[in-house]
């Protein structure tokens, strides 16, 4: 498909132009309210009684003095959840501790009062008897016998194998074999708004006003948690203060709820951030064993990839992870035989989860790191060996076999980068190195799917009303999580309607007026919500010609005779469609493994300087070549890279979220450092566009494979600096200097 | 105290800023990241200079002018670095947008032709999760000669 194909069928053109954000004037005044913003009539505050230890048997909870305390109107424990399990995939966690402790910060009972310090003082009067436990902290302890059980089914959460050809027996025949194990660590989202929301009870319906990237999962969890029906619970769940996947799940609507019937009054709650960095989900860290088979030319006849992945006390969204690094572990390239086995196991660290990228970040920085070194030992250019290997439309996927569509657009990825200058003149840039600094340059590659996967229904939703002057409001999809993806589906509509843009409202967030649309996630939002606001367009504007108007459209007159014919308001549903052929998979393979269709990829060139003396690794330049089919709004996808480049730089050199014994380190900003302004290097992104036949306009999601890159990239430039390796992250000026000295040891 | 122009008295000496803008005020504009001096959500103007309103406590600055983000706007007309933010994409959760704008005319107002370097120390302060910080230097350096 190219790109003429997928212009938009109208004048006005919307799509392909980077108009500014909707409502970015009241973010730029403060005017918009935030979900934590939000304050209702008699409204109470309500406040969190947490674990105090990681690991122990809750023997003991009194509450006696807390109900005591002035101000204080409700303390609800364990006893008062009718069904106290929660969790959005595999529910495997209490609402409220009634027992186990699993996790510093664990839930033990709520307070509501009329201040916050009331609820604070409430809080602190909960009396908790916990007997410790040994603890389960260390990863590859996980599934000894003699470990504690972190839950009765033992401490393996998940195990995910699958292979394609024979890796041994290419292994044994391969010119080159590089075999590495890789440590990645534990990353804390930090969106800048810790979390909170409001919750309200009346005449039996529950509404929740709480940043969520899943609100349909939120109304599932309150709804076991509190036997009501889903239906019954509204969740209002936009604006967010950041979500980056850590507000896909966790318990708050379900403590909302719980509050606010107890005291029949409104009750928010906002997270401090202790409380986020202890119990808020993060990315997972991995031991990823690595062994990559190279023939003579350079060709990846094999790679084999076993991962153990620290889930920490509960599932949350570690199974759907394992998979999406399955997918990811071959990267963007042909690879004849392939085998991965992962494993999720329980701990008391961190509770992983999803955090953009979902598992790919993990075992993309060991393939390119060891594709690095074969390349080296075979005497192979590190760029050539790319494009010797990379994977081009109507290629098999490199572990599945299926066949990668017509967008994918890596292999143009990979010649923008090789012919950017930072990596044409990277000789130079080596040569004129001064002071402490020595300096280096390197490339990396990734592909991300767009959406669930096969075999997973991966569904989005649109409402659009044509009212009877004429005006279009449109309720759709996946909300708003830090994007504005407003702004994108009004653009799609304006072209598909062929109207102006201004002209159409859209509105997201709201499970009463959006269809169910599955979560801001998985780079789905545009590709599928895009799709279903499309798809209503396009049945309005067919509705509009059975009523017999034609070009140019009087929009009042085709109102009125939609509104006389029942026909004015439309409601669609886009269902992203399955991979086209099955390729080496069986067909029970695909919900198991929910292979992608659609790939979206991105290619970066990172130059960098290291300190000799400190090993500080300072990162002057990122350029990324970001395969997005089409960019509906460019300067939207050109600041999703930029972004996520940053956090892949800040996973890459300074972002570690450390435990003592499963006891977090790092709660607070001044002890967990994220890239501020100081940190920045020259970015450049530059958009390689092809047209996906699936998406709207051509479109697909790119907001997760921009940040995968970044980390090999930065750490291929260290080894070209220093002539030495990381074999684990980040890069901290220790980890660079220690490998220094090693080396020259 | 004033607080955008306005003479108030705050009840509470004991209260931090960012409480008594927050909850008394009704100015939701300064956010809370952290309560503790780190991320800037909450910046805003004391006699000029960008301070942290969850580190002061009211009583600490009873004679001073404060300007929040609110207080920025001017006749309903966007202050220019607000619109300079809009132009440029500069904001995508928006959550920290208020802090920055605040530290940004802050800078511009004692140094109006800020090199590269002023504008990264003036902004360090700031945190900012979502856009990597390049559409934020594009907004400033677009205010710029």
């Amino acid at each position: 498909m190219t790109i003429e194909d997928v212009q938009a069928p109208t004048k006005t053109r919307f799509v392909g132009r980077s108009l500014p954000t909707r409502g970015a004037e009241d973010v730029t005044t403060g005017a918009l309210e935030y979900l934590t913003d939000k304050t209702l009539p008699d409204m109470l505050h309500g406040k969190i009684v947490r674990s105090t230890i990681p690991h122990g048997r809750l023997v003991g909870l009194r509450i006696d003095a807390a109900v005591e305390v002035p101000g204080v109107v409700a303390v609800l424990t364990a006893d008062d959840v009718p069904k106290n399990i929660q969790g959005v995939v595999v529910a495997d966690q209490p609402v409220l501790v009634d027992d186990h402790i699993r996790q510093l910060g664990d839930a033990v009972a709520l307070v509501a009062a009329e201040t916050l310090g009331a609820a604070e003082a409430g809080a602190a009067a909960v009396e908790m008897d916990i007997e410790p436990l040994p603890v389960v902290s260390k990863l590859e302890l996980a599934l000894h016998p003699s470990t504690p059980k972190l839950h009765d089914g033992g401490n393996l959460l998940m195990e995910l194998s699958h292979h394609k050809g024979d890796v041994d027996a290419a292994l044994a025949e391969a010119a080159v074999v590089v075999e590495r194990t890789f440590h990645t660590q534990t990353q804390e989202h930090v969106c800048l708004e810790p979390g909170g929301g409001v919750g309200l009870y009346e005449n039996g319906l529950f509404t929740i006003w709480v940043g969520t990237q899943l609100p349909g999962g939120a109304q599932q969890d309150v709804g076991r948690a509190l036997r009501v029906d889903p239906n019954d619970v509204r969740i209002i769940s936009t604006p967010i203060g950041g979500a980056f996947g850590a507000k896909s799940d966790g318990p708050l609507p379900i403590f909302l709820a719980l509050l606010a019937k107890a005291t029949a009054r409104p009750v928010r709650i906002v997270l401090t951030r202790e409380e986020v960095m202890a119990v808020g989900t993060k990315r997972h860290p991995f031991r990823v064993h690595t062994r990559l088979g190279l023939d003579e030319e350079g060709r990846i006849i094999a790679v084999d990839t076993d991962a153990l992945i620290d889930a920490g006390p509960y599932a949350s969204f570690s199974s759907a992870v394992l998979k999406v690094s399955a997918e990811a572990s071959t990267g963007p390239y042909k690879v004849a035989n392939a085998r991965f086995r992962g494993r999720a196991v329980y701990t008391n660290n961190g509770n992983g989860g999803g955090f953009r990228g979902y598992g790919v970040p993990q075992v993309v920085f060991p393939l390119e790191t060891a594709l690095l070194e074969g390349a080296e030992r075979l005497g192979i250019d590190p760029a050539e060996i790319k494009r010797r290997n990379v994977l081009r439309p109507g290629d098999p996927h490199g572990l599945y076999g299926h066949i990668v569509g017509p967008s994918f657009r890596a292999a143009e990825a990979l010649d923008a980068i090789i012919d950017h200058p930072w990596w044409r003149h990277r000789t130079a840039w080596k040569a004129q190195a001064s002071g402490p600094w020595v300096r280096g340059t390197g490339m990396a590659a990734a592909l991300k799917g767009c959406g669930y996967g096969s075999g997973r229904e991966d569904r989005a939703g649109a409402r659009l009303a044509i009212s009877t002057d004429g005006s279009i409001t449109i309720w759709a999809g996946p909300n708003h999580s830090g994007q504005f993806i407003e702004t994108a589906y009004a653009q799609v509509a304006a072209d598909t309607l062929g109207r102006p843009y201004d002209e159409i409202d859209v509105l997201v967030g709201d499970t009463e007026l959006v269809p169910e649309s599955g979560s801001c996630a998985a780079s789905r939002s545009l590709y599928v919500g895009g799709s279903a606001v499309k798809m209503a367009c396009q049945e309005l504007m067919s509705r509009i010609r059975d009523v017999g108007v034609s070009e140019p459209i009087d929009w009042q007159e085709a109102a009125q005779r939609l509104a006389a014919t029942g026909g004015a308001l439309v409601e669609c549903i886009f269902e992203a469609p399955n991979i086209a052929d099955l390729g080496e998979l069986e067909p029970e393979d695909v919900p198991r493994l929910s292979p992608h269709r659609v790939y979206s990829s991105a290619v970066q060139v990172a130059r960098i300087e290291v300190n000799r003396y400190t090993g500080q690794v300072a990162v002057r330049g990122v350029a990324c070549a970001v395969d997005c089919g089409v960019a509906v709004n460019p300067a939207g996808v050109i600041g999703q890279t930029e972004g996520g480049i940053i956090q892949g730089l800040g996973w890459a050199v300074m972002e570690d979220f450390k435990f003592a014994e499963s006891v977090p380190q790092t709660m607070s900003l001044e002890t967990y450092l994220i890239p501020t302004a100081g940190d920045i290097p020259e970015l450049e992104t530059i958009l390689i566009e092809s047209g996906e036949e699936t998406g709207p306009y051509g479109a697909k999601g790119i907001a997760e494979v921009v940040l995968v890159p970044t980390a090999p990239a930065i750490v291929a430039a260290v080894r070209d600096a220093i002539g030495a390796t990381l074999n684990h992250l980040p890069a901290t000026p220790e980890a660079v200097y220690r490998l220094m000295r090693g080396h020259a040891a | 105290m004033k607080i955008n122009g306005r003479e108030v008295t705050p009840p509470d000496r004991a209260q931090r800023l960012l409480d008594y803008l927050r909850d008394v005020v009704e100015l939701t504009g300064a956010k809370e990241g952290c309560g503790m001096g780190e991320c800037g959500a909450c910046t805003v103007l004391v006699d000029g200079d960008p301070v942290c309103a969850c580190l002061v406590l009211v009583g600490q600055i009873e004679e001073s002018d404060v300007v929040t983000v609110e207080g920025l706007v001017e006749d309903g007309r966007l202050h220019p670095v607000q619109q300079a933010f809009v132009d440029h994409h500069a904001s995508q959760c928006g959550f920290c947008t208020p802090g920055f704008v605040v530290s940004v005319a802050a800078l511009l107002t004692r140094e109006p032709q800020p090199d590269e370097w002023d504008v990264r120390e003036a902004l360090e302060g700031n945190l900012c999760r979502c856009t990597g910080y390049q559409s934020i230097f594009n907004a400033v350096v677009s205010l710029v000669d």
